[in-house]
């Protein structure tokens, strides 16, 4: 076995615990709730047999401990209960939403990376010039707007007036989904792009005072040679972790987007199961986008040492 | 004879957005063919953005805002931070090989870019020109050498790693940033050494920029002695040291701990070196001069002058210190 | 290259004393809003929550920017709105930040056991999407400005007990707080006369940029209805309601969010201008 795929076992075995405690603090959202949660669930006009009978589907007539070591034990099966409205397996609800899901995430971050990196070099590059002030104006003013709005604003500005794409829905075709992902991504990656912008401009500031960049112009390596062998590739290492720190934000962002643009992931899902109080489905959306958290930031610490052979394999 | 690589007049302005100074003003410096060149400064002195005005890389926001740079009594081309040319002819070794090396690219990639871009060999003569390269600044294993990375490398290693890459471009002229002040003591001389041995060789000129007199005795002929920004001092090596025209070369000397010598004996220089945004007027070093008179402060810049055939010193009472120094070989012509 | 530029940095720094302009300016609108909503029942021209003309009403004198669905003046709950919002965002932001500094101040100071289950808490709360985590929380706690507080801090707390935490180890380190040490301060003395100050400047530059995010997140909330409930007055809710009518009347949803926008950009300028002058 490599060193790599060895240090891949190990940190994966490492986020058991994590995981326990994760599914922990999932398990207790039901617990914290004020009042009965069954009676929450089963709604204001129920029976007091509906009431009880919901009780009894969740398990919340049994001690607490072993409410826990049920709902780990159902975890790692697969099983994270069933939706009280839809009568649908929870699992079936996330694998269900969760391709559109993961596009999102894949095409807005790809988005805003188009737009971080090549605007935090050239920032950097015509440092305390008006192109310099111009792009941190943009990423200062980019942070203050809340997605849901820049989704709203590219609705009525560009959906509604031309048409091109749809206002609400995703589509059956994969040219209506194409369709119908665009302004959804463009939101992300706009509300994305400044977090990761000013972080890559430092970074391309203290790659170019470098040593190694002056270096490379005295012996004549200059224009694009040098962006693509010596910029670029130290600047990636910064712009993963970048990347991954603003995940957990990008997620908040997926949830924002499905609900304001109307396509049906896990994001929608988590705010239809909010405003019908469906704990199961809240729960288990919550769960899922822990794991996908975590995953990101694992994927990013094995990618660092693919890219950069000062990392050692610990 | 016609200096090998030469500032005139040289003018260094720093861009801080509203605000601007210029570490360096008016500064004249000049290496002859085949000879070694120490520039010895305090820190912020701007000996460092003079070896980099030398070589065309001046960091970015830093320029040049009057002066030229001649190689072989040719004016070079002004480079600038935004389109940075390296001055033909001219190669640099930095301070921190670990810094100046790319963390990314394995010994092999290092030199194959600096061999590559220099257009002097096609693809295949390339790694037997480095290997070459790294054999000749003393590495004695170049293969493994080569496929390893800058920080599974020692210092010393480094070093010569950077020394392998400045010559690549078969340079007339080395530029030295204090290479050796990262390095323990016998790495240094080793590195010395060999610096000293590659410009025998190759019949190059060498500036070296520190801040230590010992390694300017060592491996210079002749020295420049920077004070704020201007030569204060320049002459042959020895003549300086026996005998020191400026009082800010004398405290140098006297500064520098000899063991032979009692702590008691330790002279500091008082004071600290003014901020390249307020220089002092007159001349620079008045407010820190045990032989300053009223008169010093007055005026613009003090310029050097002529006091032999190679020694010109930028104090007015130099004689006077000559004499007190006991030495007469310094006026004698 | 450090040495060649360290001339450059040491200028910077001599000239950092000056106000940056983005602080003056974002504190100048800062004190407009805090004055806007300190007074707001004296600048709006009508009540926020009574129906003073039709619905959906287009921007006129009488209404200089129309009315809403239920025909209540769109200016007038603006203004109003900043009495929510502002508060709000000031307040989970000040509240994460204090349990965050007595947390991590404790946890650099007393190390041990303390120590490690608050980073083990907060890897924890790492691990999850934040603002998903909020969701979750603010959902079972049930919808309402108080949840939201509650679940806020619960998420927040955790960026700020690091930077203190770290701010209080770096800081007892140094040399003039050993120096301290020795000539027999005592620790709550140390605590409060050389460590805080220091962590202090970390913390309030993150509070600046922290407070746009807050502003941000509380209207999304309101935006899906489990933040700050109808009928107060709010930006986010504001734009819920406005959405309905996009086709025939899209400034009902732009008008709060440009509002909010403005606010946001505040923090971000005293943020960007407080890193300017205390930071690092």
């Amino acid at each position: 076995m490599s060193d790599r795929s060895r240090y891949i076992l190990r940190r994966v075995a490492g986020l058991v615990p994590l995981l326990l405690a994760v599914l922990f603090v999932v398990f207790s959202l039901l617990q914290i709730t004020p009042g009965d949660p069954a009676r929450a669930m089963a709604g204001h006009r129920s029976t007091l047999e509906e009431v009880a009978e919901v009780r009894t589907e969740l398990g919340l007539d049994r001690p607490f401990f072993v409410q826990y070591v049920s709902y780990v034990v159902d975890a790692a099966q697969g099983d994270l209960g069933t939706s009280v409205r839809s009568r649908t397996p929870v699992t079936e609800i996330i694998t269900s939403g969760i391709p559109l899901s993961l596009t999102l995430i894949m095409l807005g971050s790809g988005l805003a990376m188009l737009i971080a990196t090549p605007l935090a070099w050239w920032s950097a590059t015509r440092r305390d010039r008006f192109a310099d002030h111009a792009i941190r104006a943009y990423s200062t003013v980019t942070l203050a707007v809340p997605m849901f709005w820049t989704g709203i604003v590219l609705l009525t500005a560009v959906a509604l007036p031309t048409g091109w794409f749809p206002v609400t829905g995703y589509g059956g075709t994969l040219a209506e989904r194409a369709r119908a992902l665009v302004l959804p991504s463009v939101t992300i990656a706009i509300a994305q792009a400044p977090l990761v912008l000013r972080g890559l401009r430092a970074e391309f500031l203290r790659i170019q005072e470098s040593d190694y960049i002056a270096v490379a112009t005295a012996s004549g390596v200059t224009g694009l040679r040098r962006l693509l062998r010596h910029e670029v590739p130290n600047a990636l290492v910064p712009a993963v972790s970048l990347m991954a720190v603003s995940v957990p934000y990008m997620l908040f962002g997926i949830v924002v987007v499905e609900t304001t643009f109307g396509l049906p992931g896990i994001g929608q899902a988590v705010t239809m199961a909010v405003n019908t109080k469906d704990f199961p489905v809240v729960q288990g959306v919550t769960l899922i986008f822990a794991l996908v958290t975590v995953t990101t930031y694992l994927i990013a610490d094995i990618v660092y040492t693919l890219i950069d052979p000062r990392i050692e394999l610990r | 004879m016609t200096p090998s690589l030469e500032a005139r007049q040289l003018t260094i302005e720093v861009d801080a957005g509203r605000r601007s100074f210029t570490p360096v003003e008016d500064l004249d410096v000049a290496v002859a063919p085949g000879r070694a060149l120490g520039i010895v400064g305090e820190s912020g002195s701007g000996k460092s953005l003079t070896l980099r005005a030398l070589m065309g890389l001046l960091p970015p926001r830093v320029t040049v805002r009057s002066g030229e740079i001649r190689v072989d009594g040719e004016v070079i081309p002004r480079s600038t931070s935004r389109r940075p040319r390296a001055t033909p002819g001219v190669a640099m070794v930095f301070q921190e090989p670990l810094g100046a090396l790319n963390p990314l690219l394995r010994v092999k990639g290092l030199l194959d870019d600096v061999l590559r871009a220099g257009g002097r060999s096609g693809r295949k003569g390339t790694e037997e020109r480095a290997l070459s390269l790294l054999r000749e600044v003393g590495i004695s294993d170049p293969a493994a050498v080569m496929s390893a990375y800058p920080h599974q490398i020692s210092g010393g290693q480094r070093q010569r790693v950077m020394i392998a890459m400045a010559m690549a471009s078969e340079p007339r002229v080395l530029l030295c940033d204090e290479p050796t002040t990262a390095l323990d003591v016998t790495i240094q001389q080793r590195i010395l050494r060999l610096l000293r041995r590659i410009r025998e060789e190759h019949e190059m000129s060498l500036i070296y920029v520190t801040h230590d007199l010992a390694v300017v005795n060592e491996v210079c002929d002749d020295v420049a002695i920077i004070y704020a920004g201007q030569i204060v001092e320049s002459g042959k090596a020895e003549e300086v040291f026996a005998s020191p025209a400026h009082p800010y070369t004398r405290m140098l000397i006297d500064s520098v701990p000899d063991v032979a010598e009692r702590l008691d004996d330790l002279v500091g220089i008082p004071g600290v070196a003014p901020n390249p945004w307020q220089f002092p007027t007159g001349c620079r070093f008045h407010p820190r001069c045990f032989m300053a008179e009223p008169s010093c402060s007055e005026g613009p810049a003090f310029t050097r002058r002529q006091i032999s055939t190679d020694r010109a010193t930028a104090c007015t009472y130099a004689e006077q210190l000559l004499d007190l120094s006991g030495g007469s070989d310094g006026s004698a012509a | 290259m450090t040495a060649a530029i360290a001339p450059l940095q040491e200028f910077e720094e001599n000239f950092r004393r000056r106000l940056p302009n983005k602080l003056i300016a974002g504190l100048v609108m800062l004190a407009c809003f805090v004055l806007a909503a300190a007074l707001a029942s004296v600048i709006a021209p009508y009540d926020p929550n009574k129906l003073v003309a039709y619905p959906l009403e287009e921007p006129s004198s009488t209404h200089l920017l129309g009315t809403d669905p239920l025909g209540r003046d769109v200016l007038s709950r603006i203004i109003h709105a900043a009495r929510v919002d502002l508060p709000l965002a000031v307040t989970v932001v000040a509240l994460s930040a204090a349990v965050g500094a007595v947390v991590g101040g404790i946890a650099a100071y007393r190390g041990g056991f303390v120590d490690s289950l608050l980073n083990g808490l907060g890897s924890l709360v790492q691990a999850f999407p934040v603002y998903v985590l909020l969701i979750a929380v603010v959902f079972a706690l049930g919808p309402g400005a108080r949840s939201l507080v509650i679940g806020y801090v619960v998420i927040n707390w955790v960026i700020y007990a690091r930077i203190v935490r770290g701010e209080v180890l770096r800081v007892r380190g140094l040399d003039y707080v050993h120096a301290a040490r020795g000539t027999g301060t005592s620790g709550v003395r140390l605590l409060c006369l050389h460590i805080f100050p220091n962590a202090f400047r970390q913390v309030l530059i993150y509070m600046s940029s922290d407070v746009v995010l807050a502003i941000g997140t509380i209207a999304t909330f309101s935006f899906f209805g489990i933040g700050v409930q109808a009928p107060t007055a709010e930006w986010g809710a504001m734009v819920a309601s406005g959405r309905l009518y996009l086709t025939t009347d899209p400034l009902q949803a732009i008008f709060p969010g440009l509002t909010m926008i403005a606010l946001g950009l505040t923090f971000a300028l005293i943020g960007d201008g407080l890193d300017d002058h205390l930071g690092v």
